[in-house]
């Protein structure tokens, strides 16, 4: 099956749409601002901005009021992901629902990664052998993925321990970005337990934006978003 | 503002409408060898077993929209015929219909008698099995993928032929071509039940094509407000897991920025705080990311102003307009001044109307506590009559009215000396309804002087804008006026007294904030708004003009129902 993004642009003579017949078609979407400010209510909830969201449902007078807990106890395991605790992560997630890791085994080896690359930052190469060995040598051997993510991680002893600006495969494992990545990935595990969508709609709008923007240029000319200097 | 300028557009646009879809066999697009049925589903051969010249092809009465991203019918064997020569398909409007569909150029086909499929050919491709007497066989184009599928009896064969198109000008029509004598077949147009799960794999599809939009690699280029940019598509794998982290967190930050705005417009100030406060938090916590959002956050800038227009927003959506244009006259003077003052005509006309049905409240309320009195008088009287005293209640009665009568001092010395007035037996009945009667004047003189505050207010803003002829200053002014002619504008209800309702103060208090935003420079609309409905624009346009992938970019589905 092609891509949606590649498929052929229509071999005709390009539209061209002015800016009131633009603003016409803008001004003709069925949206109000009830909907947007349940989209904003979303990201809200699921970025884990707890404060912000209370304050949001009590000023736009949103209800039902979403599970402002819940926020609370995926925002406690990602920001112990963020500081490097894995394991206290990890025992957070098992004690709201054990099921969550039990039927994700990538999220779990990610995990268990994440864990090896603290033992690693810190410098505590015994340990980090030792982990390495037990935890994640016989996951490796199941899965050649799994290997492959497991030789990347080991390649980072033979870094300085503080020598973490380098660039390539390895050193970016110590980035925090990759910490922010296990905790994007375990975030969404958790949301899906919850049954609630993975990804906050807004980034799938701007996605969709994106492509449409994208396609529609192909075929014609119309005036292109302009958000302005502030927004 | 004059009318938009007619768009000069090269071909016309076409209209965002339902299209028809096809329903029957067309009556005059056939051949009449071919005869239709009644209900215009039945096709049958009646001349000789024609030769390859000689076949005979009907459409559809309506073209196929592409706008519905999957199109199927299905069709009913009913009678082989001699040979079987059956050809099922779509072709486009001037295709010659003395073909099978799929002989001719701009006609597709799959073919009972050797299972092959044709597009534009003579010899066709090998693709299925044979079909004949009792079979049936549906046909469906895929326009997200520009591809089209056949079935048999009701299990999917597979996808056939590529780049088909159904855009304006290039419309395509169910098809079907006969060639042998008593060849007849019956079309299912979703009149009955299809015999394959169309609905799964329409499901199916959509969800796939909303994959595939979502995965599209894209980046948010400028660092605020320009245009965006899409990667190349070929993003090269090992590469794409770095561009992807970087994609999310530009993506997260974008938003975010999006969002403040978005909080500031609306004037949700305690939000705006919180939010820019947990995203600061959060990107110091997670470094990396930190640069990307703490260096363009740009909303919620100026906290003072946001909650000024948060308190001006509430004083209208509560009807205190002396408090709105208090504080717009105090913060924001320029859009008192804005389009020769119309603002503030609008603003004083809200404040004419909040009188009015303040009055008209304040007279209801009375005549509702009048009747209330005049049944209770009546009832003591028949009490005392009777000589039935009821103490207690006669005091509830009492310290009802006093919490809510401004007028006690006037009552009590007329009722002076009738402390207990049922003690003294029926001598006191008299002025127990004397008062009764006396409140209601005193509170309906209080009413006529709502009533009487105002008119005056009313006549003193028709005197300063008589002269202005601008259409909606007189509607306006007129629409309001009528509110005088209910007696509980607020709970009337329709078209006339709209003005009363809750949902005019919204309207009056979101236009009043946009004329705010728009006098310091600021658009009108929140950029998220913006956003939002330019993507919509772009998804309809897409699907207006054939591009198949646009239906199942659903975005009520997708953003909007939970």
């Amino acid at each position: 099956m092609p891509p949606a993004a590649t498929q052929a642009p229509a071999p005709q003579q390009k539209l061209v749409i002015s800016q009131a017949e633009w603003d016409r078609r803008m001004a003709a979407a069925p949206v109000t601002k009830t909907d947007l400010n349940r989209l904003i209510m979303d990201y809200l909830v699921i970025e884990g901005y707890k404060t912000a969201a209370e304050e949001f449902s009590r000023e736009a007078e949103i209800s039902p009021a979403p599970d402002f807990e819940s926020i609370q106890s995926r925002m406690n395991i990602r920001e112990a992901l963020q500081r490097g605790d894995v394991q206290e992560a990890i025992e957070r997630v098992n004690d709201l629902n054990p099921e969550i890791l039990d039927t994700n085994p990538t999220l779990y080896f990610h995990l268990q990664q994440q864990r090896l690359i603290e033992f690693i930052r810190a410098g505590r190469i015994a340990d980090a052998l030792q982990f390495a060995q037990t935890e994640l040598a016989p996951r490796g051997e199941e899965n050649p993925e799994f290997l492959s993510e497991l030789e990347k991680t080991m390649a980072l002893l033979a870094f300085e321990p503080a020598a973490t600006s380098g660039t390539g495969g390895a050193a970016e494992l110590l980035a925090p970005a990759q910490r922010s990545r296990t905790a994007g990935e375990l975030n969404a595990a958790i949301l899906e337990s919850f049954s609630q969508g993975r990804e906050a709609k807004l980034i799938g709008l701007v996605r969709l934006l994106g492509w449409g923007e994208m396609m529609l240029s192909q075929r014609a000319d119309f005036p292109k978003l302009d958000l302005g200097p502030r927004f | 503002m004059p009318p938009p300028a007619p768009p000069p557009s090269t071909l016309p646009l076409p209209r965002e409408q339902t299209m028809p879809l096809p329903t029957r066999w067309s009556d005059a697009d056939r051949l009449p060898q071919l005869t239709v049925s009644a209900d215009g589903r039945d096709l049958t051969f009646h001349g000789p077993t024609g030769t390859v010249d000689e076949a005979a092809a009907a459409r559809a009465n309506h073209p196929i929209p592409p706008a519905c991203g999957i199109y199927y019918y299905e069709v009913e064997i009913l009678n082989r015929g001699r040979q079987g020569h059956i050809s099922i398909g779509f072709s486009a409007k001037n295709v010659k219909l003395t073909r099978l569909p799929g002989w001719e150029g701009l006609s597709w086909g799959y073919h009972g008698d050797d299972g092959r499929t044709f597009a534009d050919q003579r010899t066709g491709t090998q693709y299925g099995p044979t079909f004949t007497t009792g079979d049936r066989v549906g046909c469906g184009i895929d326009f997200a993928q520009g591809r089209a599928f056949f079935t048999k009896n009701g299990r999917f064969i597979d996808y056939v032929f590529q780049d088909l198109e159904g855009g304006p000008g290039r419309e395509l029509y169910p098809s079907v071509g006969l060639r042998s004598t008593e060849e007849s077949i019956r079309a299912n147009f979703g009149q009955e039940p299809f015999q394959f799960d169309i609905v799964s794999h329409v499901q199916q599809q959509r969800n796939a094509t909303w994959a595939r939009i979502q995965a599209t690699p894209f980046k948010w280029d400028t660092p605020l407000g320009g245009t965006f940019t899409v990667e190349a598509v070929d993003t090269k794998p090992k590469v794409a897991e770095a561009a992807e982290n970087e994609e999310s967190a530009n993506l997260s930050a974008r938003v975010n920025d999006l969002i403040l705005g978005y909080l500031t417009h609306h004037g949700y100030a305690g939000t705006a705080r919180a939010f820019k406060a947990q995203t600061q938090a959060k990107a110091a916590a997670a470094s990396a990311a930190a640069a990307a959002i703490t260096g363009t956050s740009s909303g919620g800038d100026n906290d003072t102003d946001t909650q000024a227009r948060q308190r001006i927003y509430h004083a209208v959506l509560a009807g205190d307009m002396d408090h709105a244009l208090d504080e717009t006259r105090a913060h924001y003077p320029a859009v008192l001044d804005r389009e020769r003052g119309l603002m503030y005509f609008k603003l004083r006309c809200r404040k004419f109307g909040e009188m009015i049905i303040e009055a008209a409240e304040v007279r209801r309320r009375q005549q509702q506590a009048q009747a209330r009195e005049q049944l209770a008088a009546q009832r003591r009287m028949d009490e005392v009559a009777q000589g039935v005293l009821l103490e207690e209640e006669e005091e509830d009665d009492y310290q009802e009215e006093d919490s809510m009568d401004v007028d006690d001092d006037a009552m009590h010395t007329s009722t002076n000396g009738h402390a207990h007035p049922h003690s003294n037996g029926a001598a006191t009945t008299g002025a127990v309804l004397d008062t009764a009667m006396l409140k209601g004047k005193m509170k309906a003189t209080d009413s006529e002087m709502e009533m009487q505050r105002a008119l005056e207010y009313g006549r003193a803003l028709n005197v300063e804008y008589a002269s202005d002829m601008r259409p909606e200053v007189q509607e306006l002014f007129r629409r309001t006026s009528v509110l005088w002619a209910f007696d509980s504008p607020r709970e009337q209800g329709g078209a006339l007294t709209e003005y009363a309702s809750q949902a005019a103060r919204a309207e009056l208090a979101n236009e009043l904030n946009q004329a705010i935003l728009e006098s310091q420079g600021k658009p009108a609309q929140p950029a998220l708004e913006r956003l939002y409905r330019h993507t919509e624009a772009c998804i309809m346009t897409l699907g207006a003009i054939g591009v198949g992938a646009a239906a199942f970019a659903d975005m009520h589905r997708e953003f909007l129902e939970n």
